[in-house]
């Protein structure tokens, strides 16, 4: 009777093989724990940057729309005593950014859009790095809790009490500067890496769904941090993808918003690549 | 060459295969995510299975095309070869998972369909620095995803051996467009050259391998073309069975003998598709075909049946008084040998 056609290899190695194999997976073993080490150090840095997710938090402060939707927040006492504050960003959920939610809360509260804003409390989820925060809004319907009546440390805090009220500023310097166009939710923290080349698509997704654009300066020490924004309460968004995730240079008028800067600029003359 | 595509099947050998191959997955994938969480404890479970899954898969694509050629100068690496395609259904897996969640990550939740977004978010297509690297992945993908569909036997039946086969270098274009998606991607977010150096290693040893073997197969085929040999005993016409063949080795050659139709034939042992032993082959059809994925070969002339194209080195063979002959230099590859007759 004819044996079965063989099929694949024999179904006991020869005694060569076998010793050739076992010497094989030794190599083979050592190789990959080598290289799991290897690839692991090759990463450089990770972004210390945290995003709290799946834990929500209340967080107070003062609801405004312009520049971007931001929530400001006292964080300590100066050196003069003076009340110290930070612009806490609001996103919405995932690629979005919160103008629609925020423009509701707004609503609900009869408050006109350019209004200096109103003290309420919001949910949401935090992200924070490098001394900046964000406060991602998970839906309209969460992120609002409730109005109050602004805190008396602040309504009596007179040498800051003026940075509360949203004045235009005409002594704006104009000024040039290098540096990278980020969306500040992933940059901060929701995502690693959150900049360059590897998340320059994920970048130009979440500006376009209303993240604001924020440029990245960077010099030997630190970073700082400059909001892009339009003329005339314009966002710059739709005209500036072309720009994200690349050196670039930006001219434009600046003045600071508590932790952060804004930058004035006009989208069609203000930005090179570099 | 369709001859019933049911050659595959599990064995001890390739149940120890896979065994082998899961266990060296699972060490990687258990190393480097015990390793990130300990190094990067800021690392969140996306990136870890991004880079993971990113990492491992180029890994095991360097293996895959590495114990190719790696069989030429070591005759035992063989055995790694005739399971290769697990090794490369898994590899298609993993890259798939790194993909998937890559897409998911960097343009899910978004105001645009993620795979819209894969080609239209990042448009620098004429820069080569800002090149969206993402879509080089895509088509790696994409060529990984057909090799991985057809690698069954009943596809290299459906497709004829030659296309299937030609579908199946493109993992050379994969794994260009790969090097390229890590070039462009990762290693321009980096500011070590580690990762630029291991690349650069890979792809040096994958293409000085290939190259090697190149130059090794010419030189044995020119040093086999010069000689004329004598006839070497072989064996006793009986120790062969019918339609099928023995493997004589003579100075590192190998010759496949065949018996068949009261003749025989010899031929090389090494197959073309990927090296298969084709003295565990059998006549079929007239023709001798490969254990490993059934391509076929004429024992006269060691020609693939027309519309093939395949030649293997044949050998002259003499019969006298029971006992085979053999000349273990080659005629050349698809040299018309008449066979020995038996009586
Ligand atoms: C749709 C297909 C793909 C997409 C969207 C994609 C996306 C990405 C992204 C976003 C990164 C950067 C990750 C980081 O630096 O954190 C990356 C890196 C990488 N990808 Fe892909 N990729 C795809 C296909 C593939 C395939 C098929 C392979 C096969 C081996 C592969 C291998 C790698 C490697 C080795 C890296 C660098 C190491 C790492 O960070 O994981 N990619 N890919
Ligand atoms: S090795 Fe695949 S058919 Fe011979």
């Amino acid at each position: 009777m004819e044996k079965e056609f063989y099929i694949g290899y024999l179904p006991e190695a020869p005694a060569a093989h076998k010793k050739w194999v076992k010497k094989f997976l030794g190599i083979l073993i050592i190789a990959i724990l080598l290289l799991a080490g290897l690839l692991t150090f090759g990463q450089g840095m990770i972004s210390k940057g945290i995003f709290n997710f799946g834990k929500t938090s209340e967080l107070e402060g003062y609801l405004r729309m312009y520049p971007v939707p931001h929530l400001k927040v006292y964080n300590d006492k100066g050196i003069y005593g003076e009340n110290l504050y930070k612009t806490v960003i609001l996103t919405g959920a995932f690629k979005f950014g919160a103008e629609e939610i925020v423009k509701e809360i707004f609503e609900k509260n009869n408050k006109d859009l350019n209004d200096t804003g109103f003290y309420c409390q919001l949910n949401g989820t935090l992200i924070y790095n490098d001394g900046k925060a964000l406060f991602e809004l998970t839906d309209g319907a969460d992120a609002y809790l409730k109005t109050l009546d602004i805190p008396d440390n602040i309504l009596n805090d007179t040498l800051s009490n003026q940075a509360m009220i949203d004045g235009f500023n005409p002594y704006r310097l104009e000024t040039t500067l290098k540096g990278e166009i980020i969306d500040p939710k992933c940059y901060f923290g929701a995502m690693k890496p959150g900049s360059g080349k590897v998340h320059k698509s994920c970048a130009i997704r979440c500006i376009s769904g209303g993240i604001p654009p924020v440029l990245k300066v960077s010099s030997e020490s630190t970073n700082q941090y400059y909001i892009l924004f339009g003329e005339d309460k314009k966002s710059v968004s739709s005209d500036i993808l072309d720009y994200i995730a690349e050196p670039v240079e930006i001219t434009g008028r600046f003045e600071a918003l508590d932790d952060w800067f804004v930058l004035y600029i006009d989208p069609e003359k203000a930005i090179r690549k570099l | 060459m369709s001859v019933g595509y049911k050659f595959i099947d599990w064995n001890p050998q390739k149940k120890k295969y896979d065994a082998v191959m899961a266990g060296c997955i699972l060490l990687y994938l258990l190393a480097f995510i015990l390793l990130n969480t300990m190094m990067f404890p800021e690392i969140t479970a996306e990136t870890l299975i991004i880079r993971a899954t990113g990492t491992l898969a180029i890994l095991m694509l360097h293996v895959i095309l590495i114990i190719g050629p790696l069989a030429r100068f070591v005759p035992e690496a063989k055995i790694l070869l005739y399971n290769r395609r697990h090794l490369g259904v898994s590899m298609f897996f993993i890259s798939a998972i790194h993909g998937i969640f890559s897409i998911i990550q960097y343009h899910g939740g978004g105001n645009e369909n993620p795979i819209v977004s894969l080609f239209t978010s990042n448009m620098d297509y004429f820069s080569f620095v800002e090149f969206p690297f993402m879509i080089l992945g895509f088509f790696a993908l994409v060529i990984l995803f057909f090799m991985a569909a057809t690698s069954h036997d009943f596809w290299l039946n459906k497709l004829s051996p030659k296309t299937w086969k030609r579908l199946h270098m493109m993992v050379y274009v994969a794994y260009t467009l790969l090097i390229f998606h890590v070039l462009l991607g990762t290693l321009q977010n980096e500011k070590s050259l580690l990762g630029f150096l291991l690349l650069l290693l890979g792809s040096i040893t994958v293409c000085g391998m290939h190259i090697m073997a190149g130059i090794k197969n010419r030189k044995e085929e020119q040093l086999f073309f010069k000689k004329s040999g004598e006839f070497e005993l072989v064996c006793r016409v009986d120790e062969i069975e019918n339609n099928r063949a023995k493997l004589f080795t003579f100075k590192g050659k190998s010759i496949a003998i065949y018996k068949y139709d009261d003749k025989i034939s010899a031929v090389d042992n090494y197959c073309k598709h990927q090296g298969g032993p084709l003295s565990e082959g059998k006549i079929i059809d007239g023709c001798i075909t490969c254990p490993w994925h059934g391509w076929q070969y004429l024992p006269e002339n060691g020609q693939s049946p027309p519309p093939f194209q395949e030649k293997i080195p044949t050998y002259e063979v003499r019969v006298t008084k029971g006992l085979v002959y053999v000349n273990p230099i080659s005629k050349g590859e698809g040299a018309a040998i008449k066979a020995a007759q038996i009586n």
